[in-house]
């Protein structure tokens, strides 16, 4: 790798106040606020429809804010046109110049600010080799593998060296071996540039592998912004308790009173004191354990194994829901055979029904 | 194709979708082969009555293509040069503009003047614009002959290329922007925005991101506007018939030669034919040499 350019960036904060968007009478993001440290790898997750990236392309400059600010570092960008923000974007469909070469396409932001050619070729081959492309100049973008045409949209971001990177689900194009790999790339490549990074994804994985912090949106609400081992041991409220992890936490409606969450035929101990008349336990698969039909905090029967490879996923039915058990991978058992599920007591998580807040 | 053929007549169905391409193929080729022919045979031949292959029904014969060719010439290579300056110079100006317009109508929104205006309509206000610049193509062009006879007039533009050049383009350039509306889109994509994003401007996307990444359909609607403006006739005949004539009017004195009984009805089929046979070449041509620097360029959209 080249060092010769590469004089590391000290990176610079964003941050988003009370930023506002709606679409007609639609509204899309709610007041929204987000501060951004200087070379965070910061990611926006969320479904589709969540906001996050409206929320990305309002800090680029494609689109603008109903109300509120956007700053970046010390500079309010509300009113400033894109090319002057100081920020490249990595799209979806990486959107690359289909008649221009790879060369072209990667000095297309220093041609189009007058540098003249022999700088921006030294410049187009310093991109290139940061994603080994070197050998690929001359190519069209039709000749390129998906992933090589990611790296193109790369190079054509990290040759302007700005402040910040925008990348709009850049890798959810790809098959899901070269996925992982071109992850470890950005990952390594973001931390040796130290640029800061707002990431947009729907993948939690990618989330949970990229990310200093996670900020998880859903309706155009931000719903909490931690690292990710917070969000997943520590969720805020049932939205992220139920987004983040795979399978998902499982859940069980009942009562909480008094130190014990009750329901159907079943009682059991709960960290939090407390009464909520309609409540939610939730325990994630991976912290559960299949036992004897005589012992566990919830009683069931069997409902199908799956074999994934290194774990078992069992479906118990519990009263009138699915609890889901990651067990061994040896784990046998008959088909609506009765069980119990052990779990530890730190593992529950408590919520409001009402609400969907954390119990604590 | 393969979708229809895999029902359940399938072989059936696909000789019957065979025999009606052929069909139209004739009703569109025949006409073109007929007057080609034509124009290769002696005078005497064309009042034989209906004759198709060269060398055995009749003797080809240049008679026609030596008269169109060199007695003609004079009165020929005018409007062939003019016809030839006006459609080219008028596509050049049409897909500028076209391209141009099509590009502001998708790209941003538009709004009524003035707050009166406003208050009745106050979406924007593209989509009125649309309707107005395609509906100016709806008056019929002897409408509007005569007062455009006199503005050309008060303005000393009769007889001139330039006036024609005006009229193709202006009356063309709803034809080109209505076929480059789909192509452009409803709004700008991705990689427009991504060179939004990496600085260059609207001069720049348009001409050196999204044009270059349509030429198919650039060429397209480019030889779709070339050919209405090589074939006009009403406002070429009634407005440049002299020094600015071009290839139409000149076609149809030929007709009036022989109304003027200069010539005998069999002689003027030969020689039409040829003239005929002199207007399409070039079409098909630039049609098969748009083809194929498309097919060296790369693939557009």
């Amino acid at each position: 790798m080249s060092t010769a350019r590469t004089d590391s960036n000290p990176g610079v904060s964003v941050s988003y106040d009370k930023v506002q968007k709606s679409f007609g009478a639609v509204r899309v993001l709610e007041e929204f606020n987000l501060d951004v440290k200087p070379g965070e790898f910061l990611v926006l997750l969320g479904a589709s429809g969540s906001g996050k990236t409206t929320a990305l392309r309002i800090l680029s400059g494609l689109e603008t804010a109903t109300s509120g600010r956007v700053r970046i570092g010390d500079r309010d960008v509300t009113d400033i046109l894109p090319k002057y923000r100081d920020i490249s974007m990595v799209f979806q469909s990486y959107a690359l110049y289909p008649h221009k070469t790879v060369a072209e396409n990667i000095g297309f932001p220093l041609k189009v600010r007058g540098v003249n050619s022999a700088e921006m070729d030294v410049a187009i081959r310093e991109s290139a080799a940061q994603v080994q492309l070197e050998k690929l100049l001359d190519r069209y973008p039709r000749e390129l593998s998906g992933g090589q045409r990611q790296r193109v949209a790369l190079a054509r971001a990290i040759i302007r060296r700005p402040s910040v990177f925008l990348m709009d689900e850049p890798l959810s194009n790809l098959d899901a071996k070269l996925r992982g790999h071109m992850r470890a790339e950005l990952k390594h490549m973001q931390q040796t540039l130290g640029i800061t990074t707002i990431y947009v994804t729907h993948d939690q994985i990618e989330a949970m592998t990229l990310a200093h912090r996670v900020a998880i949106l859903e309706k155009g609400v931000l719903q909490q912004l931690a690292p990710p081992a917070e969000i997943y041991n520590d969720p805020a409220n049932l939205f992220v308790a139920q987004f983040i992890g795979s399978p998902p936490m499982n859940i069980v409606k009942g009562a909480l009173e008094g130190g014990h969450f009750v329901t159907q035929g079943h009682k059991i101990a709960t960290p939090v004191k407390g009464k909520v008349a309609s409540a939610i336990l939730g325990v994630r698969p991976e912290d559960c354990n299949v036992t004897s039909a005589s012992k566990g905090e919830l009683k069931g029967q069997v409902y199908a194994t799956e074999l994934i490879g290194d774990h078992t996923l069992v479906t118990l039915k519990v009263n009138d829901s699915f609890v889901v058990v990651k067990a061994s991978k040896d784990f046998t058992a008959k088909l609506n055979e009765a069980v119990g599920v052990t779990f530890a007591k730190n593992s529950i998580y408590l919520f409001d029904a009402e609400t969907g807040l954390r119990v604590r | 194709m393969n979708r229809g053929s895999s029902g359940l007549a399938g072989k059936g169905w696909a000789s019957l979708r065979y025999a009606i391409l052929v069909f139209w193929a004739i009703v569109c080729v025949g006409p073109l082969y007929w007057i080609a022919t034509n124009s290769i045979k002696s005078y005497g031949d064309v009042a034989k009555g209906p004759r198709y292959l060269p060398f055995i029904d009749f003797t080809p014969n240049l008679d026609g293509w030596r008269y169109v060719l060199f007695n003609e010439r004079e009165r020929l290579v005018g409007p062939f040069f003019s016809s030839a300056f006006d459609a080219v110079t008028a596509t050049v100006l049409i897909m500028l503009s076209a391209s141009m317009a099509t590009y502001a109508l998708t790209r941003f929104s538009f709004f009524l003047p003035g707050r009166v205006l406003r208050k009745f309509h106050s979406e924007p206000a593209n989509n009125l614009m649309w309707f107005l610049i395609i509906a100016s193509r709806i008056l019929p062009p002897v409408a509007i002959l005569v007062p455009v006879y006199s503005i050309a007039e008060w303005h000393g533009l009769l007889d001139t290329h330039w006036l024609l050049i005006l009229i193709y383009t202006g009356s063309n350039l709803p034809v080109a922007m209505w076929l480059l509306w789909p192509v452009f889109g409803a709004h700008a994509s991705e990689i427009e925005e991504a060179a939004w994003l990496d600085g260059a401007s609207h001069r720049e996307i348009l001409f050196g991101i999204l044009l270059p990444s349509i030429l198919r359909s650039v060429f397209a609607a480019s030889f779709l506007v070339f050919l209405l403006s090589w074939n006009e006739y009403l406002f070429a005949q009634h407005l440049a018939s002299n020094h600015a004539m071009t290839l139409p009017p000149w076609l149809v004195s030929q007709i009036s030669a022989r109304e003027a009984q200069i010539i005998a009805e069999e002689d003027e089929i030969v020689h039409l034919s040829a003239a005929i046979v002199l207007m399409v070449v070039p079409l098909l041509l630039l049609a098969g040499g748009v083809q194929a620097a498309l097919k060296r360029t790369i693939s557009g959209r």
